[in-house]
């Protein structure tokens, strides 16, 4: 079952010229599946990512996550159907700096009105080796560490799916492997749907098919 | 049209789907009413879930105990074509005859060596077989996989080389995780015609790191996410016996492990395959 299904997506910017930076992307993700979006900088993986989230609005065709039109939804609409059903993991980490990692792991949970599943996210604090830094505030953690707890807290409100765009970006080679492959074996664990995307094709190797894109559109590995 | 009053009716059947993802719903009254009405609903629906649950389970028993038949039934035919082709090559036959039995001979190896693999990763994945991850020391898992592989490699004229570090715990299944790492080795030393494999470790936060590093032919990027798949076999190595599967079974024991698997190749230069098990 897809979980996740563009159609013609395209998003061109009118700055005197056009840009084209996404350029009629067709492509599906299978529920559970680990997928890697991989090209250099300026192909046009971020702007991808961004339509994929709903963080953006595209110039035409369509994103399907789990049979919705995202951008058929109003603005509002949107943003609670983002918060409820896709977590976001960036390069920079955006936890919130006053609050320990405990509290940024639960707060999508709590903004949605919800009693958070303690048996849920301690498996997940436990799978992330973030235990003993529960009560620690994130400028107590290694750039790892707190790429870490993003992670937890974007698998803590169990989304249909994670999106993931260069999290290794602000890492060294070796926290970057622990990140990825934590990032790995909790998808597996937890059976999460996740889109990495990523310029290193070493670390796009790491997921189970690897989509290959350029100036906008996909030049390979697209098919299963 | 919801109107406010109703606003209890709402938390009333929040509260009951809480306790159905809980596990934990029961229909607390019977009346005319309503939610009376819906709480028998949902416990219905719940139970429905819980018999095609059953249904799943006991449908796996039957994959279960098909693969404990195929693999006790086929195991008397084959040893007796393996001993009777034996037989045969031993009555004096013309050099064109020897030539057909030796190609039965290999032909029952490989079936032979099909039917374990199959045996192995469906009892992986219908879960006759439990992997238990327990601490242990990482040196004792490769000393044992290499050991296991020394026989194959001294037989090539290539030598194992182990970088010893450290004392590094991780979790691990002992029997199948050896297996695992035999299997990475086996298919290592397969691929390389001169040079070395070298065995290294690499301590990170959460994982240690067994790098299997190879002089051999090398992977082709575009081939690189298919390397851990079911029967995949590059079309460079239709010349080598095998049948794609080694390396797909140590993935599965890994990943059951905790653990994961990743591999990185130039082409003509050799590969490395990197086995990362949870760090204790």
């Amino acid at each position: 079952m897809s979980v996740l299904k563009t159609s013609n997506l395209k998003k061109h910017y009118h700055t005197g010229a056009v840009v084209k930076a996404v350029d009629g992307i067709d492509f599906e993700v299978e529920s559970g599946e680990f997928v890697s979006i991989v090209g250099s900088s300026g192909s046009g993986k971020s702007t991808l990512l961004h339509l994929l989230g709903g963080l953006d609005r595209p110039t035409d065709g369509t994103v399907e996550i789990n049979g919705n039109l995202i951008y058929a939804m109003k603005d509002e609409e949107l943003t609670i159907f983002r918060r409820r059903n896709i977590g976001f993991v960036f390069q920079s980490y955006n936890l919130i700096p006053v609050l320990s990692v405990e509290e940024n792991i639960l707060l999508p949970i709590q903004l949605d009105g919800n009693k958070p599943d303690m048996v849920f996210v301690d498996r997940i604090i436990e799978t992330l080796g973030i235990a003993d830094k529960r009560l620690s505030m994130p400028n107590q953690l290694s750039g790892g560490q707190q790429q870490r707890v993003a992670i937890a807290r974007a698998l803590a409100s169990k989304p249909m799916i994670i999106l993931a765009d260069e999290p290794t970006g602000n890492l060294d080679s070796k926290s970057g492997m622990d990140v990825i492959g934590l990032l790995k074996v909790s998808g597996e664990k937890f059976g999460q749907t996740i889109v990495l995307i990523t310029h290193n094709t070493e670390i796009a190797q790491m997921a189970d098919r690897t989509v290959r894109i350029e100036d906008g559109r996909i030049v390979g590995g697209a098919s299963k | 049209m919801i109107f406010w009053p109703d606003k209890k009716l709402l938390q009333q059947l929040d509260k009951m789907i809480d306790e159905a993802i809980a596990g934990t719903f029961h229909t607390e009254t019977y009346d005319e009413s309503l939610l009376s009405k819906i709480e028998s609903k949902m416990l219905k629906f719940l139970e429905q879930s819980r018999l095609r649950q059953e249904q799943i389970e006991g449908e796996r028993g039957h994959v279960r105990s098909l693969i404990g038949d195929i693999s006790h039934q086929t195991k008397t035919p084959l040893a007796n074509m393996a001993l009777y082709t034996q037989l045969l090559a031993e009555q004096g036959l013309t050099d064109e005859q020897a030539k057909l039995a030796d190609q039965i001979a290999i032909s029952t190896d490989k079936l032979n060596f099909l039917i374990q693999a199959l045996v192995k990763t469906s009892r992986l994945e219908s879960g006759v077989i439990k992997i238990e991850p327990k601490p242990g020391d990482v040196q004792v898992l490769i000393a044992a996989a290499v050991a296991d592989c020394e026989s194959l490699a001294a037989a090539k004229g290539i030598t194992i080389h182990v970088h010893h570090t450290s004392l590094l715990t991780a979790m691990y299944d002992e029997r199948w995780c050896t297996e695992a790492l035999f299997n990475i080795l086996e298919n290592a030393v397969k691929y390389t015609e001169n040079g070395c494999v070298i065995v290294t470790t690499t301590e990170y936060e959460m994982f240690v790191g067994i790098d299997v590093t190879d002089t051999g032919r090398g992977i082709c990027e575009d081939d690189l996410p298919k390397v851990f798949k079911r029967f995949w076999r590059a079309e460079e190595s239709a010349d080598k016996p095998g049948v794609g599967i080694g390396l797909f079974l140590a993935c599965e024991i890994i990943t059951a492990c905790g653990g994961y698997l990743k591999v990185s190749s130039r082409l003509g230069k050799g590969s490395t395959i990197s086995v990362f098990l949870t760090k204790v």
